[in-house]
């Protein structure tokens, strides 16, 4: 757990279960430099400028160009720390668990989906699966290109989740401009997703935090069957010399997508935070 | 690095203002299988400060090596030859 996790977490555990985060009164809490500049909170001028519709192709692709610097030999170092510390103070996210993601839509109201951005730029195709809450909600009606939207029930919103469940979407909550203000829940693709393949290929690891939890396989339980092998989306599964699936937790990522496919029900989810190895890789 | 070169004037991508996006077509989008080609706005705007057209670009060109795969898919699907790419 980093610091801005233990700092948001207090009694609640997490901090995306914190119910803080889901309120107005801190998406609309101005700063002392806003008040003395009688200008709208940071979080509510990026939302506006964010729910602009046509804005957000030129936004996503200005900032791919400077992702790509993280790989340049000599400055690459400084733009790694530059990007972990400002997708802290951003729009960045953690992968939860179903059952976490459930949690959240309970926490959160006004849910509505919107078309996944990754999808659309990456992929040409439209997709709701991107699960948005209030208050960010509004700004989007208000916006002059804002983006479509479904309207979900909390019920609805839980069996769209178990249905990217299914088809084996990773969920990552993401924050909004500081820690815990929570604001959508993704499913992701990482074939295609804008957070993870920063993350993954240029190790700006706050971009998209692994979740609190890591799986583990009971080899005694495990078939060989391979369901797990084929859903994992970061490649942590292999199988050891005995033909059982084995799961590398310093890939894991915690989705817990690889529990849903078992059929011996095999796979179980345990804390990072006390786990040997994955306590520490994030 | 692979060079990727797109003709905007071979591919007009007009705006659709009431669906947000593109008109047409991001058959290259779609069939690149590492997802490496996104559309990005020109600078050109309408009235509204909404943009005009688009273009195809590649992303992640530091990695577009290692993770394009050469199969110049997205240069025989593209139906006005728009797309060039140098390995």
């Amino acid at each position: 757990m980093c610091k801005y996790c233990k700092a948001h977490a207090k009694k609640y555990g997490k901090w995306y279960l914190n119910p803080e985060g889901y309120t107005e009164e801190l998406f609309y809490k101005l700063s002392t430099l806003d008040r003395i500049l009688g200008r709208k909170p940071k979080k509510v001028r990026d939302a506006e400028k964010a729910s602009d519709a046509a804005w957000y192709p030129l936004g996503i692709s200005k900032q791919l160009e400077l992702v790509d610097l993280a790989s340049k030999p000599v400055i690459g170092g400084l733009v790694k720390k530059i990007g972990n510390y400002l997708a802290m103070k951003t729009h960045s996210g953690q992968v939860v668990p179903t059952e976490d993601a459930n949690k959240i839509v309970d926490l959160s109201h006004d849910i509505v989906a919107y078309p996944c951005m990754c999808k659309r730029l990456f992929k040409g195709q439209d997709e709701y699966k991107c699960l948005n809450f209030a208050p960010l909600t509004d700004i989007n009606r208000k916006a002059p290109r804002g983006w479509k939207e479904k309207r979900l029930s909390p019920e609805e919103a839980k069996e769209w989740l178990q249905d990217f469940s299914e088809k084996g979407y990773v969920h990552a909550v993401f924050w909004w401009c500081d820690m815990p203000q929570a604001i959508c829940i993704c499913n992701c693709d990482t074939k295609y997703c804008y957070a993870s393949r920063p993350k993954n290929w240029y190790d700006i690891t706050n971009v998209y935090r692994k979740a609190e939890y890591v799986a583990e396989v009971d080899p005694d339980e495990c078939i060989s069957c391979g369901t797990c092998l084929e859903r994992c989306q970061f490649g942590a599964i292999s199988y050891d010399r005995n033909g059982r699936a084995q799961i590398d937790p310093k890939i894991c990522f915690g989705c817990g997508q690889c529990r849903v496919t078992c059929e011996q029900n095999a796979i179980k989810l345990v804390d990072r935070n006390t786990h040997a190895i994955a306590k520490k890789i994030w | 690095m692979v060079k990727f070169q797109f003709d905007p004037s071979k591919c007009i991508l007009p705006y659709d203002a009431n669906e947000l996006r593109p008109t047409k077509c991001l058959k290259c989008l779609d069939v690149c299988p590492a997802s490496l080609l996104m559309f990005r706005p020109l600078k050109e705007k309408d009235e509204f400060g909404a943009p005009k057209f688009f273009e195809i670009h590649m992303i992640f060109k530091a990695y577009s090596k290692k993770f394009c795969p050469d199969c110049l898919k997205c240069v025989d699907i593209c139906p006005e030859q728009a797309i060039k790419i140098k390995i």
